[in-house]
């Protein structure tokens, strides 16, 4: 129990630290390794929960491929970042103002928030046991029965989202020298049968 | 799930499924149709769209659930998606020369409209907010794609980019609202909700909060102020045909979630929205008609005409009640038939080097083409509810709900700026028939556009002749909760 604990609190706090660095940090390099740092102690922070699935997922899916994306944005786009930060006062106070009157609201409704005693019971019911089923099973059981319409619809969305990116960024450039080998291995084009009268050459 | 269960489920979801196919096999038919790209493509598209329309006629009758009560057929539903294909496929027809004119003739655009229409699709049949909002992302995801599709114009990518962050920001609010109304009720499922609220006190302030953030999100997706700072922009940078669509079909999608959220699941907790709901009406018909005054381009001045409109639209909502959903959806067909009517005769002006999106471009139009200009002139005034075109009558059983449940100062407020708007589109039609032509009209007219401008002449004349009877069909369709 001890051990638990103590992981739990070093993972929540380095966490909590790399988030700070993910925003704090000067040069965007960092921000992202930091942001990494984040994914893997969030990571392990499920693993504690016993959900294995999405820990396993957070690190393939966030460390993997989309941190890994957004390193490259950040090495491959000229940004200048200074310039970025320079409406940041500019814009503080409006934004400091919209984000108190949020938080205002925020600890207004959570205050007030009342939970029905018979509630707890209602969400406790429907998940199995964790010692029959492990929840890569739990989920799919939901996932392609239950969700099966959401499921589908969502891949659609990613479907447009590969189509959109697709249609606004590939062109046809002149003058680029691509490899055809079609049209390499193709005799038609670049062996000519000729029609030598004998004794006289071409 | 049983076997039964799912193949009612499949047959139930048969039109969307229509749509999704037909769009996939589009994506396919045109890498290998190259050369005889715009006809086949949009006939294709057009045989996609009546295929759905025939399957959704087929599934016509008493109301039914599926995928576990996440998405319903009902008449409700029907209504809404017999609007969508009516405006899918006349901006279909109208796209074909205007692609080539814009050189922007591609497949992909038709797959895309298509994916647009299966989102509304889902949207308009979801009973679940979860399914609304897949769909929401279906529909907008495309859309922003087909907004940015001049490349290579500037303000076609302001456009996209600016639809895309506003749209992701007011999806962000949306769903914190949804995740607020799902602790509060512990589903997402909008009957479920409706009886888990039916004990909520409405000054509860997490119940408030949640309402006021799914009003937000989804006053943003039909332009409504405060939130319509991107319509003008998204409007005038988009393809003309994508504008056409986008003031229809997205607005008659959104219209349907609005109706089916407030008055279903929110309908215990009303007292909350109303008064929210009709400041947010005024202020948007007050804004979009001042401001339609002073425009030059016709598609930003469009666009604050369907601020405007649906700030209207949105007052059959205040007013509630069966005459008010069924006034909201008249509207909203009515709608469909002038807008796209107008818009059609914006998308004619596009050929060779003329731009033809200026207002001063149709000076004197009326002394050389006289029909075209007639037909301008019925849009025009059903756009601004003169009688005994359509759009008075979508205006009039608005007023007439609204009165019907009391609230008499908002009509008369409505009545006064309705007046204001009516001076910037009959501007137009002085500037056509008073003036005389500083230039000879080149129109890009196709056999398929005056198809479409035919179709939308005779709806926007049709429903101005027979009100009572598309009134009677809007009637029956209205949701099954308020029956």
């Amino acid at each position: 129990m001890i051990i638990q604990a103590l992981a739990f609190y070093l993972f929540a706090a380095i966490t909590v630290a790399s988030g700070v660095m993910v925003i704090s940090a000067r040069n965007p390099v960092h921000s992202v390794l930091f942001l990494i740092l984040a994914f893997f102690n969030a990571a392990g922070l499920f693993v504690l929960m016993g959900a294995e699935f999405l820990a396993m997922i957070l690190i393939v899916v966030y460390v993997g491929a989309v941190a890994v994306l957004f390193l490259f944005v950040v090495m491959m786009l000229d940004i200048n970042f200074t310039e970025l930060r320079q409406g940041f006062l500019q814009y503080l106070p409006i934004g400091a103002l919209v984000g108190i009157i949020l938080l205002v609201e925020l600890i207004a409704v959570v205050g007030a928030w009342v939970v029905a005693p018979e509630a707890g019971l209602a969400t406790s019911l429907p998940i199995p046991p964790p010692d029959q089923v492990t929840n890569t099973q739990a989920l799919g059981e939901v996932l392609y029965t239950k969700y099966i319409y959401l499921f589908q619809t969502a891949g659609l969305v990613l479907l447009v989202a590969m189509i959109g990116a697709i249609v606004l960024t590939l062109r046809q450039r002149e003058g680029v020298r691509r490899q055809n080998i079609g049209e390499q291995v193709s005799r038609e084009a670049t062996v000519e049968v000729k029609n030598v009268p004998s004794g006289s050459g071409i | 799930m049983d076997m039964n269960a799912v193949i009612r489920s499949v047959i139930a979801s048969g039109p969307e499924i229509i749509v999704i196919v037909g769009a996939c096999v589009l994506l396919m038919v045109g890498l290998v149709a190259e050369k005889r790209y715009g006809r086949l493509l949009v006939g294709a598209t057009l045989a996609v769209v009546i295929a759905a329309a025939a399957a959704t006629f087929a599934l016509a009758g008493a109301p039914r659930t599926a995928y576990g009560g996440m998405f319903v057929i009902d008449d409700f539903a029907i209504f809404f998606k017999l609007v969508l294909y009516l405006a899918t496929g006349l901006t279909v027809l109208m796209s074909g020369r205007y692609l080539e004119e814009e050189a922007i003739a591609r497949s992909e655009y038709y797959a895309l409209l298509l994916f647009a229409l299966s989102g509304m699709m889902i949207m308009v049949s979801g009973l679940d907010l979860l399914t609304i909002y897949v769909g929401l992302e279906l529909q907008s995801l495309s859309l922003y794609v087909l907004t940015g599709f001049f490349r290579h114009d500037p303000r076609s990518n302001e456009a996209a980019l600016k639809y895309i962050i506003l749209g992701a920001v007011s999806s962000g609010i949306f769903l914190y609202g949804l995740s607020l109304a799902y602790g509060l009720t512990g589903t997402t499922q909008l009957t479920d909700m409706a009886t888990a609220l039916a004990h909520g006190r409405a000054t509860d302030p997490a119940l408030i909060l949640a309402t006021i953030f799914l009003v937000t999100g989804l006053i943003f997706k039909v332009g409504a102020v405060p939130f319509h700072m991107w319509v003008p922009d998204v409007y005038e940078g988009a393809p003309t045909t994508i504008t056409a669509f986008l003031s229809v079909a997205s607005k008659a999608a959104a219209f349907a979630i609005v109706l089916r959220i407030f008055l279903d699941a929110l309908a215990p907790v009303t007292e909350i929205w109303t008064v929210l709901v009709a400041v947010i009406a005024v202020l948007t018909i007050a804004l979009g008609s001042f401001v339609a005054l002073v425009q030059t381009n016709i598609k930003r001045m469009l666009a604050y005409s369907s601020i405007a409109h649906a700030g209207f639209a949105l007052l059959g909502l205040v007013a509630g009640g069966p005459d008010g959903v069924a006034s909201v959806m008249l509207y909203l067909l009515i709608y469909t038939f002038m807008n796209l009517g107008i818009f059609g005769t914006v998308v004619m002006m596009r050929k060779g080097d003329v731009r033809g999106d200026m207002i001063a471009d149709y000076t004197g139009f009326a002394k050389t083409h006289r029909g075209l200009a007639l037909l301008m002139l019925i849009f025009l005034f059903s756009l601004a509810g003169i009688p005994p075109t359509a759009g008075f009558f979508a205006k009039f059983y608005v007023l007439v709900a609204l009165i019907n449940q009391g609230y008499v100062a908002l009509a008369v407020i409505a009545v006064l700026l309705s007046a204001v708007a009516a001076f910037f589109y009959i501007r137009i039609v002085m500037l056509m028939y008073m003036r005389e032509p500083t230039r000879s009209f080149d129109l890009a007219l196709t056999p398929s556009l005056r198809l479409v401008l035919a179709i939308a002449g005779l709806g926007t004349v049709g429903i101005g002749i027979l009100p009572s009877w598309f009134l009677d069909l809007a009637q029956g369709a209205i949701l099954t909760v308020m029956r």
